[in-house]
This record gives C-alpha cells, structure tokens and sequence, in this order.
C-alpha cells in the first residue's frame, strides 16, 4: 500500500470516480469524500466507515449486484460497480429518514404493541414493500469448492500479537497456517523477513474463522474473499482476535465521521483520509498506538479521564471533562462536553474497547466477566483456554502486560505439545482499573445506539428493562439487539454491561455459528459430490 | 407450601396457550413453572410456519382451528404476530410423492382447509424464481402461512399474567408426587405445590416429568437444525417445503430467509450444538431449489428438539391411572402452529366442557395397541 501509484476508476451509484490501486472499497469512497456508504436498517441514518475490520456492518453496500459487501474489508477492483443500500428516493436526500424523528416509537420494540389488530395488515403491507436491505442477483458464487488442509497450529487473527505467536510456532518446527480477515496484514520489516524466510508459515489474507468444532482435532471453517469456503483440520489454535471496538455511547456516533483508533490508523496510514481536527476519546492507548500518533502529527485533542498517558501532551491538547454528545445531520462534526465546550471535529476516534471474545465463546471456552473490561477467558499459565489446544494471544486473551512474550509462549505451546513454557499469571489482571475507565455513557437520548444493525438505542434497552424484559436472552429477542448481521459481536458486551449497571446478573447470549456470514453457494462444494 | 388449581409444568407456547385459555374462563389460580425463560425450548427456536396441509385429521382439524384463531390473536393478544399469510407450497419428486399429496389434499377440502393442486407448468408460472427439477406436482393452500414466534409468546405471558396467572421463569420441578386422584405435589427448587391438576407442557422434556410419576411416554426428543439468512428483499411469498428432503423455507418479515431441512438425530442428551454439516447441507437444498440463494449469506445457524411421538400426533388427555394429571405434548416440529387450538382444547379438559374436537383422538395411551396412521407430513 506504501507505493499507491496507479489509478483505478470505479462507479458509486452510477457515478465515476477515480482511486489508488490497493485501497479497500471504503478506503476508496473515504478518499472521495463520500463519507455516507449506506443507510441504517429502520431509522434511515447515515452510516460508513467504522470499524474497519469487518465486525460490524457500517459500511455494507452493494457491490455488483451482491447485497451487504462490506467495503471496509473488499479490495476495490478496477470499473468495479458500487451502489448505497437502503434508501428512498436517494442516499443524500432519503426521505425515509423522517423515522428518525417522528415515528421512534412506532418502530423500536413496542411497534409489536402499536400495530396489531387491523393495524398489523397495513404494517405487514409496507414491510413486505420496503423491508430487505440486500440484493440478490442471479447466478452462482464463482469458486464454490470446498478446499481442505491440515496444519499443526492455525493462527486466527493477524495482528502484531497473532503474528508473533505465528512467527514462533513456525520456528519451533510446527506447520503454521494464520487467517486473517483483512486484505493486508500489515507488520513491522524485521518480522516480515522472519515470516518470509520460514516456509511453514502460510498465511490467508481476507480470511475469517466462521466455524469452529472439535473433532479429533479442531476443524475450522473458513471464509476467503467472500467467496471461498476452506475447512483447515488443526491440532492447535492460537486465537488472537484482538480488541473489538464499540460504537461510542454517545449521541450520533454511529454517524459517520466516528472510526475506531484501529480503522483511523489504517486510513490515516494508507492515506484515504487526512482529517483537520481529530478528537480522540482516549480511554485506553499502548505504546504502539502511541508511535502513531507521533509518527502521524494531526491536530489531536484528546478527551482524558484521570490517569492518562503524560505522553500524549506532546502529541495534542488534552481536555479533561466528559463528552455529553456528538453533534452532526450526516457526519459528526462537533463534541458537546459537559463544561459546555463544543468542539469542532473532522474525525472522533474512539479508543475503548473489549477484548474479542465472541470466538473463543463460540468454542465454548469458559469466560469472566471483568467489570468495564469485558469478557475474558479463563487460561492456565501455557496460556491455554479451559479447551484444550485452544491458546490466546493478544489482547482477546485478557492479558494486557508483556504482550509479545505472552504471544510468543502461545506459540511455543501452540506448536509443541507439552513444552510448558509459562508466563507468570498472579499479576496480570492487576491494573484493570487504571487502564479501563470506559464504565462512562453519555446522555441517553433516541439517537443513542447500543445496536447499530438492528438500530436499537440504549433507551429502548432501558424501556424493555422497565417492562419487564431483564433476562439477556429475553432482551435480545424482545428488541432485536444482536440479532442483526454483526450476530452481537460488539452490541451484546455493550447490553451486558448496561444491564449489569442496572443491577441486573447480566450473562453473554450463546453465541451462535457461523461467525460471519457466509454465503450459501460457497458452501455448497462440488455439486456432483455426495456428502 | 402453595395451594394452586393447576400447575403447568413447561413456559413454551402450549403451556402458556393453556394458561391463557384457563384465564379466559376465570380459572386463574395456575401457576405456569419453567425451568430457563418463556420460549426457550422450541417454541423459541422454531421456523414459525402454519400451515394445514397434513395427510392426518386429527392434525388438520387442530391447524385449521388454530389458523381461525391466529387470524384473530394480533386483537386478541394486543400484539403484532405479523401472522401472513403467504401460503405454503408442496413440493413433490415422485408419483408416490405426488399420490400422497393428491390424497392429503382431498381430505383437507373434505375438512374445509382450500388446498389446491398445482402442475408443475402452474408452479412454474406463480413462482418463476423456483427450480423445479424433478418436480412432478405440488399443492398450495393460501390460508397458511408464517407467524412471527416471539409476540405469540410474549402476547400469551402478558395476557395470563394479567388475569392473575403466575409465569415463575428460572424454577425446575424436581419432584412430582400424588396424593390422589385429583391431588398432587409438586416440588421445584424454589417451592411446593398443591394442586389438583398438572399439564405436562415441557416439549421434548415431557418424558422427564411424566417419569417423576413413573409414566412412561413414547415421546423422543429429536435434534434439528435451522438457519437464518441476512435481510433480502422479499421476494419469497409462500414457505416451500419439498416431500423429499424435508426442505421447508420461508421468508421473514424482516426479509431473512429462515428454514431446514430434514437431518435429524436422537438427542438423549438433549444436546441442542449446530453442525456445519448441516449447514453444507443445507445450503446444497436451498440453492439447488432457488438458485438465486447462492447470494444470500447464512447469518445464523441453531438446534431445536422435537418432541417426537411414534405416529407423529400430539398427546392431549389425561393419564389413564393418574387422573388430574394431563398429557400436551409430543408435538414433533409442529407444536407452534397448533398452539392456539391447543390451548382451547386442553382447557376444556380441566373446564369439564364438551371440546370442540373430540379429544379421544389425541389419548396419550392410545399406543398401547400399536401405531395406528402415520403422519406423514412432518418435516424439517
């Protein structure tokens, strides 16, 4: 991506426009300023870029016909044709948004109770004409066969931690094979050439885990490119998903203009946004975020609790107050702070975030809860989860100090059975507090979201607890929270620790397969053969 | 210690229809006892289909009934079901497919449900999106339909608990004792009743509660699987089901594609894990019958117990040597689209009033002389 030289043109919503070769379909509508992809599910609100890792759903357009392509994770591909979802008559002009303003009632969960009788024919009428945000072209998936591997350790997750453990576990002799979801995995060059130089190491870009089962050994399903379905048979797994950002609890910041500090450096990185004024809400930030941001010199503010990095006053303006709400129609462009200060943004950076956890709880690994942190998994000091031959790398693991050697006894463990290289645990749930102090949500309000792909607010979820409905699993059909197509990755941490704030014994939904969505034609395999 | 009228063992959607039904006719001090939270078996996990395209009375006369009811439950229940009435759409692959479905047929017009049979060239024609290969004929009945599941159990909890009907979620029977006829403790982990009748209501972990009084049931519990795809466009109008593969999906209202097929196993251990074997599956039936699903991502993927009996027809009575105590179970994939008529029908028990149905055909003991008229029409 450094040497972005040749230009690509492609079409959005029928119009042209030019990119860099290399960039991700949201890189390249961002590098156009085109900021709002798509419209929400049911109040109509602009939505782009986010998360950029293709957790949540912020950024889904069609993309040659094929509904809910999410651009964040897609390479941009030359003449390729891009249209926005979800609106009427246009994207910047959608009339539907009016929901947004009048109708809240009519659509969160108590539209069960407004439209029935009578009213549940005129409401079945207009979802049967509206309802549907993807498309869905004619014609099959192009490569639908089902390829099968073996390899002794499959990293999932490739970030610095998860390539590390790679890295490591393939110079202890194991076969090593690392998925990750993004197009380009990006490292540092001293372990690029230890990657390159060992031939065991075999690693997927754009590839996601979807489904995980045990037989004799771990059987992992996995997604390529949005198309191709391989099962990877693997005695160890190194899972390290990393951290998995939230939409900020504050007013309007599912809008666009909100990235997480993860998408906000790749962008910033690879140049598909140069933003004036940055404000980034600084819950939680190591040392290599921090030579980004001296690396990268923009006009940061910083929004700090307490106990914050003193470094970070040689990068910006530090302002130590809280934020009430974000303000914008169609791209946040200002934070409201409870001192009464506005300030004037391009770009707001949210930087807390959960451990990832939503894997190892689909493999049924024993969880903790760990107040305003998240869930973590229960590990022994080889770093191995309560299932065995399942090892945690990284940030999902819980473990937030000495990271790369953490990663690299993951991956020594990982890699030979019984090594019994061990990190001393006592101490490393220490400090929680200090470092996480994300229990904060701004004003409650109708434009607050907790669910971004079902659209549920945090007052809903207050409303439904108030009727009655506090069992999670009760919460989750009763509102839709989670049902949406991210499956709750981020939204349901975010119910649990609402409703464990309300005092209420809040555990995690059972997550259930696959772990993104797949489509059906990829899984088919070869027509003629018989399973 | 607890003085009660009925304890309803199970928070599914037949016990809670039965509770309703109860609480309409003034009989209101029952007390419904579910072990995990209202919806959680089946009734939770299920496809939402209604239909009364079956090849037995005794299961065409209650979904005929409980579709009359349906029509009506959005007023009633003060709740949108989103009840819609799409239709259902056989599939058949076979002349003996095709006989089966002409037979049926004629025993549902027989019985006032206006099921038609389609050729294949007709099928073609209303649903131009589907692939017919193979296909010899089909039947369609346009009353049938999907119902949205969680409103129908919400709307049920909300209206029983306000006629004064207890709903405790989070509490498990774990001792049933008689004292006699017409006279029965129950023990939970919470508490002890005293009552005079109990329905056995638990879905697939109804033997488990008749075996606390040392009453056997046939009834198995079968694991199935289901999946849900992304919101699309709606353009699936009718659930298809095919005969073959025990295929059925459907098109939501929120425009997810929902449905199986037919890959069940015994599940003793009432495991309810997904496969992705399933899952392949699956999306081999779905795309071969509408190709154009090849597109669509599965979202979501999990199980369901059946609670199967050996001729795939309920169990509503009372035990022959355990009077008080009643049978409503044994459902199989079909329970949801029954409840409504269910309900009714098992309250008159209790009620001493004459059911519109004679309950004689749904005698839980009625196997003691062998399996009698097989339901052929279950699928999934």
């Amino acid at each position: 991506m450094t040497s972005n030289t040749k230009v690509i043109s492609f079409y959005f919503n029928e119009k042209k426009f030019s990119a860099l070769e290399g960039f991700t379909i949201g890189e390249a509508l961002l590098y156009n300023n085109i900021y709002t992809f798509s419209r929400s599910i049911k109040y109509h609100r602009p939505r782009g870029y986010f998360c950029g890792t293709g957790q949540c759903n912020h950024c889904a357009v069609e993309v040659e016909g094929v509904g809910s392509v999410k651009a964040c994770i897609t390479p941009l591909k030359d003449g390729m044709k891009i249209h926005s979802q979800n609106h009427y008559p246009s994207l910047n002009f959608d009339l539907m948004r009016v929901s947004d303003f009048v109708f809240k009632p009519y659509l969160d969960s108590t539209r069960m109770k407004l439209f029935r009788g009578k009213l549940s024919r005129v409401s079945m009428w207009f979802l049967k004409k509206y309802v549907g945000v993807g498309a869905l072209p004619n014609g099959n998936v192009e490569n639908n066969k089902i390829e099968q591997l073996t390899t002794d350790v499959l990293v999932i997750g490739l970030g610095k931690y998860g390539l590390e453990s790679a890295i490591v576990a393939g110079e202890f002799g194991a076969n090593v094979i690392g998925i990750d979801s993004l197009p380009n995995v990006t490292m540092n060059d001293e372990r690029l050439s230890a990657l390159e130089k060992n031939k065991k190491i075999k690693i997927f870009s754009n590839t996601s885990a979807v489904y995980i089962e045990k037989k004799d050994v771990w059987k992992v399903g996995c997604y390529k490119e949005d198309k191709q379905y391989i099962e990877i048979y693997a005695n160890s797994l190194v899972i390290s998903t990393g951290r998995i950002y939230t939409v900020p609890p504050y007013e309007n910041a599912d809008l666009p203009g909100v990235y997480t500090f993860k998408a906000f450096k790749n962008l910033v990185i690879h140049k598909a946004i140069s933003p004036k004024n940055v404000v980034i809400d600084s819950v939680y930030l190591d040392n290599d975020d921090l030579s980004f941001l001296d690396k990268n010199r923009l006009n940061y503010t910083f929004i700090v609790r307490e106990n914050y990095h003193k470094d970070l006053e040689k990068f910006g303006k530090i302002v130590n107050s809280k934020i009430v709400k974000l303000k914008g129609f169609s791209k946040v462009n200002e934070a409201i702070m409870d001192n009464g200060v506005h300030i004037k943004l391009d770009a707001f950076v949210s930087t807390s975030f959960y451990p990832s956890s939503g894997i190892l709880f689909n493999i049924g690994c024993e969880m903790d809860y760990i107040d305003n942190v998240g869930f973590i998994p229960k590990i022994n000091k080889y770093l191995e989860c309560s299932k065995e031959n399942v090892f945690v790398s990284g940030y999902c693991g819980g473990v937030f100090k000495d990271l790369v050697k953490v990663a690299k006894i993951a991956g020594i463990n990982a890699a030979v059975k019984g090594h019994k290289s061990s990190y001393n645990l006592r101490e490393y749930n220490d400090g929680y507090a200090d470092i996480f102090t994300n229990g904060y949500i701004g004003e409650l309000s109708n434009r607050m979201f907790i669910c971004t792909c079902e659209d549920v607010t945090y007052k809903e979820i207050e409303k439904s607890i108030k009727e009655g409905y506090t069992d999670i699993e009760k919460m989750k059909r009763y509102t839709g929270i989670g049902t949406g197509m991210c499956q709750g990755k981020s939204c349901m941490m975010n119910a649990v620790k609402y409703m464990k704030k309300n005092n209420i014994d809040a555990k995690m939904t059972t997550q259930r397969p696959p772990i993104m969505a797949v489509k059906l034609g990829s899984l088919v395999g070869d027509k003629d053969e018989k399973s | 210690m607890k003085k009660v009228d009925c304890v309803i063992i199970g928070g599914g959607v037949i016990g809670l229809s039965t509770a309703y039904n109860l609480g309409l006719n003034g009989f209101s001090k029952v007390v419904v006892i579910e072990k995990k939270y209202v919806g959680y078996g089946a009734s939770g996990r299920c496809g939402g289909g209604v239909r009364q395209q079956w090849s037995t009375m005794e299961n065409i006369v209650l979904a005929k009934k409980s579709v009359e009811i349906f029509e009506k439950l959005s007023s009633e229940l003060e709740i949108n079901i989103w009840f819609n009435q799409g239709g259902y759409l056989f599939l058949s692959y076979s002349e003996k497919e095709y006989e089966e479905i002409k037979k049926a047929v004629k025993l549902q017009n027989s019985m006032g449900v206006p099921s038609i049979l389609l050729s294949e060239k007709e099928t073609k024609e209303r649903y131009p999106y589907l692939n017919l290969n193979g296909v010899v004929g089909a039947s369609y009945c346009h009353t049938d339909g999907t119902v949205f599941p969680f409103p129908v159990i919400w709307g049920y909890s909300e209206k029983s608990r306000a006629m004064g009907i207890e709903i405790h979620e989070k509490e498990e029977v774990i001792k049933i004792e008689k004292v006699k006829d017409y006279s029965y403790k129950v023990t939970t982990d919470k508490d002890v009743y005293e009552t005079s009748w109990i329905i056995n209501a638990a879905g697939a972990w109804s033997p488990n509660v008749a075996s606390m009084l040392g009453i056997t049931i046939p009834n198995k519990p079968y694991r199935h699987e289901i999946i849900v795809t992304e919101p699309i466009k709606l353009f699936l109008e009718p659930m298809v089901v095919s005969l073959k593969t025990g295929l059925y999906m459907s098109q939501s209202m929120r425009g997810e594609v929902i449905g199986g097929i037919n890959m069940s196993s015994l599940a003793e251990d009432y495991s309810m894990n997904a496969t992705s074997d399933f899952l392949k599956n699956v999306a081999k039936e779905f795309t071969t019958v509408i190709p154009r699903l090849s597109n669509a991502r599965v979202m979501r993927q999990w199980a369901g117990l059946y609670d199967e009996t050996p001729d795939g027809k309920p169990l509503i009575g009372e035990e022959k040597n355990f009077p008080g105590f009643v049978e409503v179970n044994g459902f199989g994939g079909h329970g949801f689209m029954l409840s409504p008529m269910v309900g009714v029908l098992a309250s008159s028990i209790i009620l001493k009033k004459k059911p519109i149905i004679p309950i004689e055909l749904y005698n839980p003991n009625r196997f003691e002389n062998g399996v009698k008229d097989k339901e052929s029409f279950s699928l999934g």
